[in-house]
This record gives C-alpha cells, sequence and structure tokens, in this order.
C-alpha cells in the first residue's frame, strides 16, 4: 500500500486512481453509451462530454449499437424500491 | 402531482431546488415520478475491508478491521479530490452493487470487522442508506464510522449522530474563500457539524489536508488550531495530510514534508494534545505520545501497529488517560 493511498478504495489505490473509459448498455433504449468521466484526461468534468470523448470508444459503440448509438442523455436511474426515498425534503 | 412541482432538498447547505426528472448538485438525488428519491440506496461503488487506520481514525478501536462503503456522487466539488473518479460522476455513469443495509451488516460479521464506515465519497450524499445501514449494525454491536466533509444541514446531522460513533471530518481550510473556490462549499456548515458531533458524543477526528499555495498559511492554520481547541477542545486529535497532485489540481507539487512538520508543531504549541502528520511514512509523526511524559504510546507504520503500550486506554509509565475509544472502555474528554 502506498503512503498516499489514506482512505481512498483499494482497487482505485492499485491502479494509482486511473480507470479507462468504459461502454455502458443502456437498458432503457438498448443502446450503448461511452462513461461520462475519463481520469485519463486531467481538468475534465463528467459534463464535458465533447472534451473527454475517445474516438476510438466512440466507434466500439457505433459498431455495438444496434439500435443507433446516443451520446446525450442518461440512463433511467435504478430506484431501490419505496426505501430509497429521500429524506429531509420540502415541496414548493 | 404536477410535473412542475419543485422539491427543495433540505440535507445539505445547498438546498438544491429540484424538478421532475433533474438532480440535486451532488447527483444522487433526482425527482422521479413526482418524488424526491434517494439512488444510490443500497447501491454502493466502493466497498472493501480496511484496516481502521486509513480513514484515518488513530485513537478508535486501533489495529481493528472496518467495513468501508461509498456510493457515486458528492455534495463538494473540491478540484483536489483523490476519489474524484467516484465522487464527481453521476450514480448511472459508475458500476455499483446491489447491497442492501442487512447485506452490509452481515458482510462487516463475515470479515471479522468492528465497524462499518461510511466514506470514499461522502455518507451526506448517501444519507438514507448511511443511516438505516447505521441501525441494523448497532443492533448488531458494530459500530458506525462517518468519514465526511461534513457539509450538511443541522437536522439531519442531529439525527444522524444518534446512530454514529466515530466520524473523521475534513476541515478542508480555515477560510471560506477557500471552500468557496476549490470545494463549492462553505465553512461555517462545516464547523457547526463538528460542534454538533462533538456535543452529542460522537468521537471525532479532524482532517486537514494541505495543499500548496492554497492553505498552507501557517497563520491560517494557527486560526483554525485555536478554533479546535476552544470548540473541540485539546483532545480531538488532528491529522495534516500531505496533498499530492490529484483530479484538477494536477499541477501543483506535493506538500512538502516539512511544512507538514511544522504545521504541527505550532498545533502542539496552542495546546492540542494529539497531532498527527498522514500521508508520510516514517517521520514519526504518526504514532502516539503520551501528552504528558512524551512515551510512546502507540507506534505506526503506514497501516499497521508493531507497538501498542496502551494499559486500559491509559499511559503505562504516568497513567494518564488517553482521549479515545480504545475497546471495552470509552474515554471522552
Amino acid at each position: 500500500m502506498k503512503s498516499k493511498d489514506r482512505d481512498r478504495p483499494g482497487v482505485a489505490a492499485e491502479d494509482n486512481g486511473r480507470r479507462l473509459p468504459e461502454i455502458i448498455c443502456d437498458s432503457a433504449t438498448n443502446s450503448f453509451l461511452p462513461a461520462l468521466s475519463c481520469p485519463e484526461i486531467p481538468g475534465t468534468t463528467a459534463n464535458d462530454l465533447g472534451a473527454i470523448f475517445d474516438r476510438r470508444v466512440f466507434l466500439m459503440a457505433m459498431a455495438a449499437a444496434p439500435l443507433g448509438f446516443v451520446c446525450r442523455g442518461r440512463k433511467r436511474p435504478r430506484v431501490h424500491g419505496a426505501s430509497g426515498m429521500a429524506m429531509f425534503v420540502r415541496r414548493i | 402531482m404536477a410535473r412542475t412541482d419543485v422539491f427543495v432538498c433540505e440535507l445539505c447547505p445547498k438546498n438544491c431546488r429540484i424538478t421532475e426528472g433533474h438532480s440535486g448538485d451532488c447527483k444522487s438525488r433526482i425527482v422521479l415520478d413526482g418524488e424526491l428519491r434517494a439512488i444510490t440506496y443500497g447501491r454502493p461503488c466502493a466497498i472493501h475491508v480496511d484496516p481502521v487506520e486509513k480513514k484515518p481514525l488513530f485513537h478508535f478501536l486501533p489495529g481493528t478491521r472496518i467495513l468501508s462503503l461509498a456510493a457515486a456522487g458528492c455534495n463538494l466539488h473540491c478540484k483536489f479530490c483523490q476519489n474524484w473518479t467516484i465522487s464527481q460522476v453521476a450514480p448511472e455513469d459508475l458500476r455499483s452493487v446491489d447491497l442492501p443495509p442487512e447485506k452490509v451488516v452481515e458482510a462487516a460479521l463475515a470479515q471479522q470487522c468492528l465497524s462499518v464506515a461510511y466514506t470514499y465519497t461522502d455518507p451526506v450524499i448517501f444519507y438514507e442508506y448511511t443511516l438505516e445501514t447505521s441501525k441494523l449494525a448497532r443492533e448488531k454491536r458494530l459500530r458506525n464510522v462517518t468519514v465526511t466533509a461534513g457539509y450538511i444541514n443541522r437536522a439531519p446531522m442531529e439525527l444522524l449522530c444518534r446512530v454514529t460513533d466515530a466520524s473523521n471530518t475534513d476541515l478542508k481550510a480555515f477560510s471560506d474563500t477557500f471552500y468557496k473556490e476549490l470545494c463549492d462549499a462553505s465553512l461555517k456548515p462545516v464547523l457547526d457539524g463538528m460542534v454538533i458531533m462533538k456535543e452529542r458524543g460522537v468521537w471525532l477526528e479532524v482532517t486537514n489536508l494541505v495543499v500548496p499555495t492554497f492553505n498552507d498559511d501557517l497563520e491560517m492554520i494557527r486560526k483554525m488550531c485555536r478554533w479546535m481547541l476552544a470548540n473541540l477542545g485539546p483532545d480531538t486529535p488532528l491529522h495534516f495530510s500531505r496533498f499530492y497532485p490529484m483530479y484538477k489540481m494536477r499541477n501543483l507539487p506535493p506538500t512538502p514534508v516539512e511544512f507538514l512538520m511544522k504545521a504541527r508543531a505550532e498545533a502542539l504549541e496552542i495546546g492540542l494534545r494529539y497531532v498527527y502528520v498522514g500521508n508520510v511514512l516514517g517521520t514519526g509523526a504518526e504514532n502516539t505520545y503520551c501528552p504528558s511524559d512524551g512515551t510512546l504510546l502507540i507506534k505506526r507504520v503506514g497501516y499497521s501497529i508493531p507497538e501498542n503500550n496502551l494499559v486500559n486506554g491509559s499511559c503505562p509509565k504516568c497513567g494518564l488517560k488517553i482521549a479515545g475509544v480504545w475497546g471495552n472502555e470509552e474515554q471522552r474528554p
């Protein structure tokens, strides 16, 4: 374990926090999305889709997606039943 | 329900106003079908067994294993975040596993852990999951630990304190400007939160990450230590942590070790009794010494403990009770 790994998850510590872009299947549309973050490019945020887009991922996604490629939009979040209700909420 | 309804999430001081289909600033609380949902409930993105020293907690069950879990997202956006690959993304963009609270407790017991840590990102954004798991953990005699930036409103903090045994809270800088410019947050709620924890009997340790050119200011550090002394007491451990280039601050060098040692000396001089330097090996500043006679009480090397000389939580030479949670016996200032 390295000295600088204080309270980092084990796996991220092992590979120094670097993670390659991934392809995620979107079950709602049966198409594929690139992961919206890329630690390989410093200074980007999850919303900087244009900046982080990796051409290789794009080509892989295009080849894999039978119903077309969705480059924007999000998967519908999974909700863990009624217990996923948020507390401390006020409706106005 | 009209789809134009606006929900105010009153969990953290950002008090996000959220409409149907949108999330709050933390990305993990979303209005779906007319209800605000905590979408990471029961879905951690990281789960590991760590030594408790890694949190870091140095005065809480030393040498024990702690089941540590996180869910995606964060209500802060620190430009130096070391766990940003999980904290600065939306939950749906990250792999997670289905692990309801009862399974967390089962896993902790199976792994011979004495406690569960809600950590890596921030338990504030997976509040409901933390709360429910903590309740079940307590029933099984497990302790609960939060590792947090402490950016939370008073009411949820008070409720969480009922099931929290210990916390390592980040005090990122004693500067509101720092919080605003580097973390997208503010200082006061963090200070208030720490005082609440102390009042409610949560064992508290504080971490200050020293970022070169931003908060490596000895005068600011002195002010922070004086505030801690006055509001949290001299027995609250303080960890100065070494910065490494991360996320959006890869242009900065690591914190010079000499500065961290100087900050530690200042904090001890001001009157804090237990001051540590972390993310650095071999300085001796991760050991616990008796504040009365300087006896080495706990020797630490990385996350291991080659020596623990405490006798029933006391100094073996002078008998001074050392503040902390050492096992069956708890000694709180």
